[in-house]
């Protein structure tokens, strides 16, 4: 094992940590963090408009009075809110393509807000127009992000790269104010990028008669079926608490796939409010699958084992518990990961990688066969697993799988923690006469 | 005194960061904490003495050196110190990097 761990140190971990701090995944980390107000709302208000049972076939009663109020509120608010929806997750593409420009300019310190617009209107170039030169909105949302991603860095990188080179700064005499020669500066590659994109954006129109966002799409759709997969999922539960071990925090792992994540999410999304049932959707791995089914309580299924802490008979064990329970029903476990500890544990590898695994495959196995809805809402990572988990899906069984869920997590915790607890217990008896240290 | 405290996505830290403005203040110091995301990092250097980076995140040290340059004092805080929210150890480890 510990071969094995300096191996890793040396080898993995270092990769991995220049990976976590690459600007490209850092910048689509921070805008997708940072839009995570627009998804909540955007799925919130869809949630409040689409009744889950259609009251008109219901027994009369209770329930069927307060479905036909709540369609009653879903007919009156249903224009407004599904503006609302239609400009959040619906544009979602813009934002994310505006928004990896925003952050990838501010980390080259363009202060400007050109580098923004630009990218945008790049993205507008290959994803919002059709062969007639009309505007098209198909692809503003999850089927765009691809197209969003790929050509806001590519034409930021590009027009960095001419600025950089002073292509088209012309040097004014003397006299000009600098302002003046800054602002022409900026023309030239502004007008080269955006020819570059006008050309490829034509020539896709004219190849494939549809725009550039849809051949970028169909090229990633493999990708996408193998992340919707259960195998896909399963090696993703298994590499989250693989890396966080060695202390890596799975954000290298998280920040890139976010992009599968959220296009799935937009497209149940889509296909909800179009009526297909919400066990009929079309993905499973979804942001909501991640954050509230898999990592029930932080990355490594950590809730169970708050649990566990706080009931330990060793002090420094239950310190840890009573710290660490609260961030946990959050979705924050760093004090659980650091403090029990967890990294570089050698008790706590097989158990934390193994409930990721299995929660994973049990929540998609259910989803699968249609015991419980599909994810087609998302309130935010850092809502608690049983609300998330019900709020995505407006399905009370959710909410009891995450419940099975954690007594599974707790068994499979129990003997590892077990014999951690014994080693501190066996420590503490050791150090017992001396005062403990606040 | 302005320190600057990344994990993340500052959720973490920023608990982190109240208790070690708590533990300054015992001291007698005026510090400020400020919790900050990793990838803000660089951008948020301007008035920092020192720079604390969480235990997950000390890969990044690198990337805020040559940002900050050879003289900032840059302290990766120890993952158990991290876990139990030890900041009397990590308050002293600081001071002690800090130029006299």
């Amino acid at each position: 094992m510990e071969k094995f761990t300096s191996w890793v140190e040396k080898s993995i971990a270092p990769v991995a940590g220049r990976l976590g701090a690459n600007r490209y995944i850092q910048a689509i980390q921070s805008t997708f963090l940072t839009l995570i107000p627009f998804m909540t709302i955007g799925s919130m208000v869809l949630v409040i408009i689409s009744p889950p049972m259609d009251y008109t076939t219901m027994e009369p009663g209770f329930a069927q009075s307060f479905m036909q109020g709540w369609a009653a509120l879903a007919d009156f608010l249903y224009l407004p809110f599904i503006i609302i929806n239609m400009v959040t997750t619906g544009c979602l593409a813009i934002w994310v393509s505006a928004g990896l420009a925003f952050f990838l300019s501010r980390h080259y310190k363009m202060n400007s807000y050109l580098p923004v617009a630009l990218s945008t209107a790049c993205f507008f170039a290959t994803g919002a127009l059709d062969v007639e030169g009309a505007f098209t909105t198909g692809y503003f949302g999850g089927t765009g992000l691809f197209c969003a991603i790929v050509i806001s860095i590519l034409s930021l990188e590009f027009y960095r790269f001419l600025c950089d080179r002073n292509v088209g700064r012309i040097n004014l005499p003397g006299m000009v104010p600098p302002a003046l020669s800054d602002s022409m500066a900026h023309l030239t590659p502004a007008a080269i990028v955006l020819l570059v994109v006008g050309v490829v954006g034509a020539v896709a129109l004219e190849l494939t008669a549809a725009p550039l966002a849809n051949l970028i799409a169909t090229i990633v759709s493999p990708l996408v079926g193998a992340v919707n997969s259960p195998g896909g999922i399963m090696l993703i539960g298994f590499l989250m608490p693989f890396f966080f071990w060695f202390g890596i925090h799975d954000s290298v792992l998280t920040s890139p796939l976010s992009a599968f994540e959220y296009a799935n999410l937009e497209a149940n999304m889509h296909a909800y409010a179009a009526g297909v049932a919400a066990t009929a959707l079309p993905y499973t791995v979804t942001p909501p699958f991640i954050w509230y089914f898999m990592t029930i309580g932080g990355n490594g299924a950590t809730l169970a084992l708050a649990l566990l802490c706080l009931r330990s008979r060793s002090k420094q064990v239950s310190a840890i518990g009573k710290l660490g329970i609260v961030p946990v029903c959050f979705g924050v476990n760093e004090p659980i990961i650091f403090g029990l500890p967890v990294m570089y544990n050698p008790l706590m590898f097989i158990p934390s990688i193994l409930n990721m695994v299995l929660n994973a495959g049990i929540t998609y196995g259910a989803m699968a066969i249609g015991l419980v809805n599909k994810p087609f809402a998302y309130p935010g990572w850092n809502v608690p697993a049983p609300i998330g988990a019900f709020l995505s899906t407006m399905d009370i069984r959710a909410v009891v799988l995450i419940v099975v869920l954690i007594v599974i997590n707790l068994l499979v915790y129990y003997p590892f923690f077990k014999a951690h607890e014994r080693n501190k217990l066996a420590e503490e008896a050791e150090t017992a006469p001396e005062p403990a240290e606040a | 005194m302005k320190w600057m405290l990344c994990c993340y996505a500052g959720m973490t830290t920023s608990l982190l960061a109240v208790k070690l403005e708590e533990e300054t203040a015992a001291r007698g110091l005026d510090v400020k904490v400020a919790a900050t995301a990793i990838a803000e990092a660089e951008s948020s250097l301007e008035g920092v003495s020192a720079v604390l980076l969480g235990p997950h995140v000390r890969f990044s040290e690198d990337t805020i050196r040559k940002a900050a340059g050879p003289d900032m004092p840059i302290y990766v805080i120890k993952p158990q110190d991290f876990g139990t929210m030890n900041v009397k150890a990590i308050v002293s480890d600081v001071l002690a990097m800090l130029p006299a």
